[in-house]
This record gives structure tokens, C-alpha cells and sequence, in this order.
């Protein structure tokens, strides 16, 4: 079953045009992983999908359900009970975490439960702790996001993520904002969700660990999509020289 | 000592005092019931100083740019003589107390709209789209992920604007709101003595004192979190 189905997208600022007629799917099960290059569109593709931008023109369906569409040039999308309806099929992970700072880490997961999905509060804490617990948060419920680190901080937000049980999980960048050395620990817990078969679409810069966990890797740049397939068709035999050139960046 | 035993002679020190209480008491409801209703007033107005309608954010620019422009003085005497040179509205010295309520809260809502605008403009824009992302609606993005962050920012601004209000409060005195300062000038130039300015002084001073501190508590207990 498709999660996503993008059909000719198009999106522009003024007269910038950043995505230009992508289409795109996700299947049920899948690890997508989209590389390229800076103001290649990619996280642009992400935020069109969460509805954080409305596109310029395509359409958009979300498990099977018409987000956005376009008749005569003009988008058109969906009535708010079918967005908002729409909306709790997806989780987004941001570059930023964007934790909410005044509630502590326990609260920042049980909140859109308990105000958004009407859940009675002992059973959202519930879900709360075995989330923070399988994230290796589990001592640090209580606390509040300042006093957590760059890595702890966007556990949290995974966490906060999956808690609405969405079907498919976005990434934005999930480790640009991280150092270095704390990286290891998001993608090893997105590893961990890719062998849950937790759908997911991961904007990275992560080549290896493209490689490593996604099922398809997908090549932006200028806003079209160069090429996609199999991490070792993309990564490892590159078929386009855009595509070639970027990766000789990355030397493993 | 000579002061007081001069003071003695013509009027007491209690009746002196209990007269400055009730200048106190007259200071203290204008600025309480001002406070009361010029900080939600500030918030509407702030909304709609930020509206997306250009003719509601407009009104709300001039209104703010009125109020902040004329001196507080002036804007007490068009509330309280206004409808009788502009409709013929005869108002007896009734009136006088809810003319100064209704000047002091428009004059400190058009303040306090714009210390909610800088908090609420200075708000990062991922917090606005973690919570849309996690369903919540606009009303309660607002109310518990946007204000509660919001009020940690503009506090140390509000508490400035809190501690002029008492002030201000002063001048009521032009519409023989006998408040605490016009009292002191009273009985000043009454008994020939300076010891009433004293006391005003005083009272204004450990008012304001109070409030700092009351405000720098509640600063302290937001202080569990930082905003990034």
C-alpha cells in the first residue's frame, strides 16, 4: 500500500521555483532516505508533504487520501476535517527538535495525546514512559529539554513523534543540528524503527547510513529528482554524473 | 522635633495619616483595577496589531500610536470632559473615577500590546510548526505552547511598565481624584509641611519595591526552563 503518492509536484517561491514536477511514492514498510545537495529542494519536498508549505501545483495523497490537488492551475486542498485527519497519519522530526521548553520531556509526549487525541492522561503516561524507555530516556521524564543534550533532546522528539502512532515518520535532517560524535545515537534508533518496519522518508547528509539502513535512496538536486533506487545502485554505481559528482564528496 | 511638635499643633499626626490612607487606598484601586483589565485589553489589542485583516491592524496601529503619543495627562481630561464638548454629554463628578479607570487602561493596554507583540514576534516559528505538525489547533497553540513562553520573555518589560503605572497613578489628580500624591499636596500647602511629600514618597517607593520583588519571584519560578 502506498503511504505517499506525490504527482507532479511543484513548488515555488515568487519566481524561485525550488520543486519542480516531482512525483514520488512511499510504500508501506519503507525506509526512503533523500540525499543531495544544499537548496537541492529536499527539505523543501519533507515540508510540503507535513503541509508546513503549500505547494504551487500536483497533487498529494496520503494513505490513500487526496491532500492536495490541482485543477485548472489552481491548488486546491482538502477540507480541514480531511487535513486534520490527514495530519495524524504522518510524525515529523525536525532538524531543531523544537521541543516545547516549558513542558518537561514526559509532558512534551503526552500533550498532543491528551489535548489532540482526547487519550486519558494515565494511559498517555503510559505510552509516554515505554517510549522514553525504548529511547534510553527512561531516567529523565521529569526534566526539562534544557537540561538535555543535543542527542537526548531529539530522542525526545522522536519519541514525542511516534506517540501519536503515525504511519509513516518524517526526518528532517534529524542529525545536522548534532555533533559529530553524538550522531551514532539518532541513527541507531532509527535503525532500530527501520527493523520495527516503521515506514520512514529521511532527509540526510548521511551517506553511510543511507547506505546502510534505507531501502531506497533518492538524489535531489535543483529541484528535480535525479535519480533513485537501490542504495547500491545510487551510492555505490551512481548512473548520473550530478549524482557521481556529489558523492565524490563523501569518500566513505 | 520641632516639626512635629508644630505639626501637633494643627493637625495630628493620626488624622494626618489616616487622610494619606485614604489617598493610598484611592491609589492603590487605580492601579489595581487598571492592571486588571489593561493586561487582557493589551493581549486583544496586540492581536490585533499582528491581525492579517489590514483594516483591524491598522486601527489597532493608530489607536496604539495615539496612546502612546499624547501625554497620559491629556488623555484623562478628553476621557473625562470628551462627551460634553464633543456630544453635549453632561457627566456629574461621578464620573470622574471611571474616567480615570478608562484613560489609565486604554493608555497602558496600548503599552502592553505592543510588550505582547515583541514576545509573541520573537517566538521561533518551529514551535508554531511542532504543534501544528502534532495536531493541536490554533486556540490551543496558542494558549498552551505560544503564551506560557511568551510571558518568561516579556516579563522583565512588564514589570517595568507595572512599576511606572504606580506612578502614574499621580495623575489622577487632575480630576480631583483625591489619590495619595494629590493628598500629600493638600495637606503640604494646608499644614505648611513637607512631611506629607515624605510619606508619598515613601508610600510610592515600597509599593514599587514590593512589586519588584513580587515580580522577581515569579520571574524565578518561570526559571525552571530556558528558551533557546
Amino acid at each position: 500500500m502506498k503511504l505517499l503518492e506525490i504527482k507532479n509536484l511543484s513548488k515555488s517561491y515568487g519566481e524561485l521555483q525550488v520543486l519542480k514536477d516531482i512525483t514520488f511514492d512511499v510504500s508501506e514498510g519503507e525506509v526512503v532516505a533523500i540525499i543531495g545537495p544544499s537548496g537541492s529542494g529536499k527539505s523543501t519536498l519533507l515540508r510540503c508533504a507535513t503541509m508546513l508549505e503549500k505547494i504551487s501545483g500536483g497533487e498529494i495523497y496520503c494513505k490513500g487520501e487526496k491532500m492536495a490537488e490541482t485543477v485548472g492551475g489552481a491548488v486546491r486542498y482538502a477540507n480541514k476535517a480531511s487535513l486534520k485527519k490527514i495530519r495524524s497519519y504522518f510524525g515529523l522530526v525536525f532538524q531543531n527538535f523544537n521541543l516545547f521548553p516549558h513542558m518537561s520531556v514526559q509532558r512534551n509526549v503526552t500533550e498532543a495525546l491528551t489535548v489532540n487525541k482526547k487519550v486519558p492522561k494515565a494511559e498517555a503516561v503510559k505510552t509516554a514512559q515505554k517510549l522514553l524507555i525504548k529511547m534510553g530516556l527512561g531516567d529523565k521524564a521529569e526534566s526539562y529539554p534544557c537540561q538535555l543534550s543535543g542527542g537526548q533532546q531529539q530522542r525526545v522528539s522522536i519519541a514525542r513523534a511516534l506517540a501519536l502512532n503515525p504511519d509513516i515518520l518524517y526526518f528532517d535532517e534529524p542529525t545536522s543540528a548534532l555533533d559529530p560524535e553524538i550522531t551514532g545515537e539518532i541513527l541507531k534508533v532509527i535503525k532500530e524503527l527501520a527493523a520495527e518496519k516503521m515506514t520512514m522518508v529521511i532527509v540526510t547528509h548521511e551517506i553511510s547510513f543511507a547506505r546502510n539502513v534505507a531501502d531506497r535512496v533518492v538524489f535531489m538536486d535543483g529541484g528535480v529528482i535525479v535519480e533513485q533506487g537501490r542504495p547500491e545502485e545510487v551510492i555505490d554505481n551512481p548512473s548520473s554524473p550530478r549524482t557521481k559528482a556529489f558523492l565524490s564528496h563523501f569518500s566513505n | 522635633m520641632d516639626i512635629f511638635i508644630e505639626l501637633a499643633k494643627k493637625m495630628s499626626m493620626t488624622t494626618m495619616l489616616e487622610q494619606l490612607g485614604e489617598g493610598m487606598i484611592k491609589s492603590l484601586s487605580i492601579f489595581g483595577i487598571t492592571l486588571v483589565l489593561s493586561l487582557p485589553l493589551g493581549l486583544l489589542v496586540s492581536f490585533g496589531r499582528m491581525s492579517k485583516n489590514p483594516v483591524i491592524r491598522w486601527i489597532a496601529k493608530i489607536y496604539i500610536s495615539v496612546m502612546r503619543g499624547t501625554p497620559l495627562m491629556l488623555q484623562l481630561l478628553v476621557v473625562r470632559y470628551g462627551p460634553w464638548f464633543l456630544f453635549g454629554i453632561r457627566l456629574t463628578s461621578d464620573y470622574n473615577f471611571p474616567a480615570v479607570i478608562i484613560a489609565f487602561t486604554i493608555n497602558y493596554a496600548a503599552y502592553f500590546a505592543e510588550i505582547y507583540r515583541s514576545g509573541i514576534e520573537s517566538m521561533p516559528i518551529g514551535q508554531y510548526e511542532a504543534a501544528k505538525v502534532l495536531g493541536f489547533n490554533r486556540f490551543d497553540t496558542f494558549t498552551r505552547i505560544i503564551f506560557p513562553q511568551v510571558v518568561k520573555r516579556i516579563l522583565p518589560s512588564v514589570t517595568n511598565e507595572i512599576i511606572t503605572l504606580v506612578k502614574d497613578t499621580s495623575l489622577a489628580y487632575v480630576l480631583s481624584e483625591l489619590e495619595m500624591f494629590s493628598l500629600a499636596k493638600q495637606i503640604a500647602s494646608s499644614q505648611t509641611s513637607f512631611m506629607p511629600y515624605l510619606f508619598a514618597g515613601l508610600f510610592y517607593y515600597v509599593f514599587n519595591y514590593i512589586i519588584a520583588f513580587v515580580m522577581e519571584r515569579v520571574e524565578k519560578s518561570l526559571s525552571y526552563y530556558e528558551i533557546k
